[in-house]
């Protein structure tokens, strides 16, 4: 059946389904609930829950029950993430007794996840453990940080819980027509992954389960590693219990890049004497922002960086800074904002001798051979007016910067198949360098297309090797002295 | 035993229908990474789980990164089988 023959049903998730569910299964890993630590993740933003999408799935699929199923087979893959505030169509492709459901979910055409499952209608299996089932939500836990080479040795119990309350408000066929007991087993495996095996740092890529009507009491799913692929960070996790068996498929995600602090910087590198230099460096409180203010200020420069959401991350740069000696402040700075007063941010009576401008948005975002508009749109406030407005807004107080630099990319040279908005961007924020070069006397506009550098942007669960940013940071320092 | 290359893209065939979710793929080898929307880094890690699992290899690093078409995992399969 092709999907336009297929019946689909849309949904956007929000903040409130989020926590709601992140309750109702007790997986409460920031990287769906929290926007600003999920935004230094490398998925760059927060994202729904892998479980949360297969049982709304289940919902759509089970509105057209009149009975009761009880799943025999259950295969899901999760093949990309889903943002908060995303449109996710769901498609029961087919639906039969005796090949089973199957159903796909997208995200503007981008297939998200697959979801296969046999089962049997009106069983409405007496199972012994529903009555043992605890009708109550999971308590909340921090969320374990069990290290890679812990892994090979974890393993555990979670109880199965099912909260009626909690369930009503999210999905209105599921407490119909599933057995309490599966949804439950459904629920705890994203607890396991989330929360515990390995807990923070994981990414939920799919299962696969086999449910049997074996008599059983205890309503728990064990759980055991038992691979771990180190080529890919991508583990098995075994679980058993409640009449299940099955594997659940895991990547262990890379954790926030935490870049050189300053005391290791001024222990590792030899800086130009920049006393005098007053940088303004837009972006600065992560990432090839923060090293470079740090460079900068380990040189002498006077440092001003801008944040937008990371008040915390850019204090955080201005304090190691300060307590190493040198100068720097932090301010707020929406850079796409059509009314942001940068002059008067930054300080009436400051003007900066340099300009570095790192602001950008999450830069892997885009779908492998499709150009969006829309996003080629969002890298242009960033890359192209952006800057130029930032530009324009110094050179409005009567003083221009007398040198700038702007990061390009290798990108524009080796065009990605999923990065044709980010390379068109750049390419358009280089003539815009290139423009205020040749029309601005008193200023000097440096654009370098910069290799992969490690920072959370280029975080990946694929080995790749990214260079160390100082290095290159430090040699575009002293070409722009 | 030599594997035949006829048996080899069959199997690829179903493994590459089974990961891109489609029953009517059509996949060569000059089929590359280019022509196939979905073969992004995660369903790259898929592939190479699929293959090395139905094919009983084990490929390194350096190979999982170089494998740019159908042909390339054909070649990869083969020199696994000759090392035997």
């Amino acid at each position: 059946m092709q999907d336009s023959e297929a019946r689909m049903i849309q949904k956007i998730f929000t903040q409130q389904d989020q926590e709601l569910f992140a309750k109702l299964s007790g997986d409460y890993n920031p990287m769906h609930l929290d926007a600003l630590y999920a935004r230094r993740l490398m998925f760059g933003r927060q994202v729904v829950h892998g479980i949360h999408l297969l049982l709304w799935a289940f919902d759509v699929w089970l509105q057209g029950k009149a009975e009761t199923v009880e799943l025999c087979d259950l295969k899901a893959d999760f093949t990309a993430t889903v943002a908060v505030s995303e449109t996710v169509e769901c498609y029961v492709l087919s639906d039969c007794c005796d090949e089973g459901v199957k159903i796909r979910l997208t995200v503007g055409g981008l297939r998200v996840a697959v979801i296969h499952a046999t089962y049997v209608s009106g069983a409405a299996a007496v199972n012994p453990a529903k009555a043992n089932l605890l009708f109550s939500t999971p308590q909340r836990e921090e969320c374990e940080r069990v290290p890679v080479n812990a892994l090979g040795d974890l393993s555990g119990r979670v109880a199965l819980h099912l909260d009626g309350e909690a369930v009503d408000r999210l999905f209105s066929f599921i407490p119909l027509y599933l057995s309490p007991v599966q949804f439950a087993v459904l629920l705890a495996t994203t607890r396991i992954v989330g929360m515990k095996c390995p807990g923070m740092n994981s990414v939920f890529s799919g299962l696969l389960m086999k449910f049997s009507f074996n008599h059983f009491t205890l309503p728990e799913l064990l759980f055991r590693v038992s691979d771990f692929d180190d080529r890919f960070s991508r583990m098995i996790v075994e679980v058993s219990g409640s009449g299940v068996v099955g594997k659940l498929s895991v990547f262990y995600r890379p954790a926030q890049k935490i870049q050189s602090s300053y005391v290791e910087l001024s222990e590792r590198v030899v800086c130009p004497d920049l006393s005098g230099q007053r940088a303004l460096v837009i972006g600065g409180s992560r990432g090839l922002g923060e090293v470079t203010a740090k460079l900068l200020a380990l040189g002498g420069a006077d440092v001003r960086i801008t944040y937008h959401r990371g008040a915390e991350d850019a204090n955080r740069v201005v304090d190691e800074i300060k307590s190493g000696g040198g100068t720097a402040e932090a301010v707020a700075l929406d850079i796409v904002a059509p009314k942001e007063d940068i002059a008067s941010r930054i300080g009436d009576h400051w003007n900066p001798t340099h300009l570095y401008y790192f602001a950008t948005p999450f830069i892997f975002d885009g779908s492998r051979g499709k150009f969006s508009a829309a996003l080629f749109d969002t890298f242009c406030h960033y890359y192209v007016t952006g800057f130029l407005a930032t530009f324009q807004a110094l050179k409005a107080r009567g003083v221009a910067p007398r040198k700038v630099f702007y990061p390009s990319s290798v990108a524009v040279t080796e065009i990605p198949l999923d990065m044709g908005e980010y390379a068109a961007a750049k390419a358009a924020g280089e003539s815009v360098c290139q423009f205020l070069d040749k029309t601005e006397k008193e200023t000097d506009v440096l654009f370098v297309r910069l290799p992969r550098l490690d920072t959370d942007q280029t975080a990946s669960i694929v080995r790749v090797d990214n260079m160390d940013p100082v290095p290159v940071m430090l040699d575009i320092i002293r070409q722009l002295k | 035993m030599p594997l035949l290359n006829s048996d080899v893209i069959i199997k690829l065939r179903t493994i590459f229908r089974e990961i891109f979710d489609d029953d009517t793929m059509h996949i060569a080898p000059s089929t590359m990474r280019e022509d196939i929307e979905d073969w992004d880094s995660v369903a790259h890690i898929k592939l190479v789980l699929a293959i090395e699992e139905e094919f009983a290899v084990r490929m390194s690093t350096e190979e999982v990164s170089s494998v740019k078409s159908v042909a390339g995992f054909m070649k990869a399969i083969e020199r696994h089988f000759c090392d035997r």
